[in-house]
């Protein structure tokens, strides 16, 4: 830098770089009198090594994220079986259009709605509930606590595994249970092409509500006391006071956990892979599963990737509704 | 007096009834998983539910010796928490400069970052795998480290983003006027105060981690490199294999997750009350 004289328009220069935003260039300047002047009356001292920060973010984000991503909306418009020496032959919309004439897929759309709205209507009540649960004291919450929240942590495969066992028919606890009640033990859920997407669903609100709940329920503890107590002081119940001032004021997280909900009952794969794999015939398949068939057990890679685009519009879809409802819904 | 009292308590057992319910859905499975695990097939076939005559503690070294279960457990382990490691050094100052607006355009690289939040793993699964044929990332440790710590990058920069904007700023603009650079700020002050969130975005990072199947299952085929999902997955529609030591594996599988989570539950519980003391 020492060949830029400290002229006029050298300046202008810099301040034009300034101006663009690279503030790495300007750490090569910060050594020359007339710029720290400059510097520090233009706030730039508080910014001072802010993109060394943020450039490794910046680059593992870019290259483990946004590049598959390109990637896949790229490969989606060709044919192309997998194998790396074979040619990617152009396809146009072929991929997409071949989606919408999938019958899996119509399956798969249906089960994954089914999911989701069971999901939403499953978690959001059965995790306030018990959030008020472990929000109270009483001799054991420790390990009431820590059995709701289990479930979460637990391997997915293994909630498969073990859910296949539980609802074996004949034998597992589950038509045992039904046995007791008068049904027929030989309910055989999971070979059921009705009822097995409702397993499904039941078991991933069995893993996720745990979750949900200690969200809320750290939402509950940052209320501050004295709005519930000066409540309970003017004679509110504990009905009124839930509904009308800890409802309110966790409006925010139960929004942010209606995205998650929905977001992770899209995102449905490990459950339904060890529970059903997709079947009896294909009950049970979700986009996830169909997309994972396509391209690892038929080789068709551009229509996977097809989906794997399509799923992701789908969920960019579901947020910026659930967002925008949302908000309509808090501001009346 | 009586009356009001009364009516409460019956409020109350439906409370307690209904807590008491979950709380046996939620028993029950694992349950009945520890004491499958402990018996042999022809008495879990006799009763999936009564207590084991013969603690039969040999399933343990079978389903081991079987399956490799505890080798998967230590993949897993490993793979977590290095790929956590990784991804929480980038996402502690780049979620602090984006919640303070240090640099042009953080809104837009908030955006950036958190677009893939709403995006699912799998979407992305097949480029992933393209590009590991590339740079040789096929049963490759360190190249499942790297995607790992990318795929939960997003949910942990939204978790920490939120909470550093909840910390009042006028602590580190305190700092910076006595000199602190925003190195210092963000790793002398930021990340002690935000323990918490740090905690809870790990805790995410980590379940998600130790238990991702997909990638896993296409990435890391051999056997001395399988995780626990892809270990567990094999005996799926595998009748060679006895039941009881399926059972012991997902015993084995759970132990070190459940022992972290008892571990890390403190920290997230004295957050909550650190939060509450702040509200």
């Amino acid at each position: 830098m020492r060949l830029l004289p400290p002229s006029r328009k050298n300046l202008i220069i810099i301040k034009t770089i300034n101006k663009g935003g690279k503030k790495g260039l300007l750490k090569l300047f910060d050594k020359s009198p007339f710029l720290k002047e400059k510097n520090m009356s233009n706030n730039g001292k508080k910014n001072k090594g802010a993109l060394p920060l943020i450039l490794p973010a910046f680059i593992l984000y870019s290259a483990v994220v946004a590049y598959p991503l390109l990637n896949m909306l790229y490969t989606s418009f060709f044919e192309w079986n997998g194998v790396y020496t074979t040619p990617y032959v152009f396809a146009g919309l072929k991929n997409y259009a071949s989606f919408f004439q999938d019958e899996s897929v119509h399956i798969a759309l249906k089960n994954i709605v089914i999911i989701m709205v069971t999901s939403v209507v499953g978690i959001v009540p059965i995790g306030l509930f018990l959030a008020s649960v472990i929000q109270k004291k009483f001799f054991g919450l420790r390990f009431v606590r820590v059995s709701y929240f289990l479930p979460v942590i637990i391997n997915k495969v293994s909630v498969g595994l073990m859910f296949t066992f539980i609802l074996y028919p004949m034998k597992g606890p589950f038509a045992q249970i039904v046995k007791l009640f008068g049904g027929n033990e030989k309910v055989n859920v999971l070979g059921n092409m009705q009822l097995a997407i409702w397993a499904v669903a039941f078991v991933l609100i069995w893993c996720n509500v745990g979750l949900h709940m200690v969200l809320y329920s750290s939402a509950m503890a940052a209320i501050p006391d004295d709005l519930t107590e000066s409540a309970k002081l003017d004679g509110a119940s504990r009905r009124q006071i839930f509904f009308n001032i800890t409802l309110p004021l966790i409006g925010n997280t139960i929004q942010i956990s209606v995205v998650l909900i929905l977001m992770n009952a899209f995102k449905i794969y490990d459950l339904v892979v060890a529970l059903t794999g997709g079947g009896p015939g294909n009950s049970t398949e979700v986009l996830s599963t169909i997309l994972f068939k396509n391209a690892f057990y038929y080789g068709k890679f551009g229509y996977a990737n097809a989906i794997g685009v399509i799923t992701v519009l789908i969920s960019l879809l579901i947020t910026v509704v659930i967002n925008g409802v949302l908000r309509a819904c808090r501001k009346d | 007096m009586n009356k009001i009292g009364k009516k409460i308590s019956a409020g109350k057992i439906i409370f307690w009834t209904l807590a008491f319910l979950w709380l046996l859905t939620t028993i029950f499975p694992l349950y009945f998983t520890i004491i499958s695990s402990l018996k042999d097939d022809n008495e879990i076939w006799e009763s999936m539910i009564r207590f084991p005559e013969v603690w039969r503690f040999d399933n343990y070294v079978k389903a081991n010796s079987v399956a490799g279960i505890i080798r998967a457990t230590f993949n897993s382990l490993f793979l977590s928490v290095c790929s956590i490691g990784l991804m929480m050094v980038c996402v502690i100052p780049a979620s602090y400069i984006i919640a303070r607006k240090k640099i042009r355009g953080s809104s837009v690289l908030s955006m950036y970052f958190l677009a893939a939040l709403m995006i699912p793993i799998h979407g992305a699964l097949i480029p992933i795998v393209q590009m590991s044929n590339l740079v040789g990332g096929q049963n490759s440790m360190v190249y499942m480290i790297i995607i790992y710590s990318g795929l939960n990058f997003s949910m942990s920069s939204f978790l920490m983003s939120g909470y550093i904007q909840g910390i009042d700023s006028q602590i580190d603009e305190a700092a910076s006027i006595d000199g602190c650079s925003l190195r210092g700020i963000v790793w002398k002050i930021i990340v002690p105060i935000s323990k918490p969130g740090i905690a809870t975005s790990c805790i995410v990072a980590f379940l998600s981690t130790y238990n991702e199947l997909p990638l896993a299952s296409v990435l890391l085929t051999k056997k001395e490199y399988q995780t626990i999902s892809v270990a567990l997955l094999a005996f799926k529609g595998d009748y060679q294999v006895n039941l009881s030591w399926i059972f012991a594996s997902i015993v084995i599988s759970m132990l070190p997750i459940v022992i972290f989570y008892i571990l890390c539950q403190e920290n997230v519980e004295k957050g909550m009350i650190a939060g509450a003391v702040k509200g």
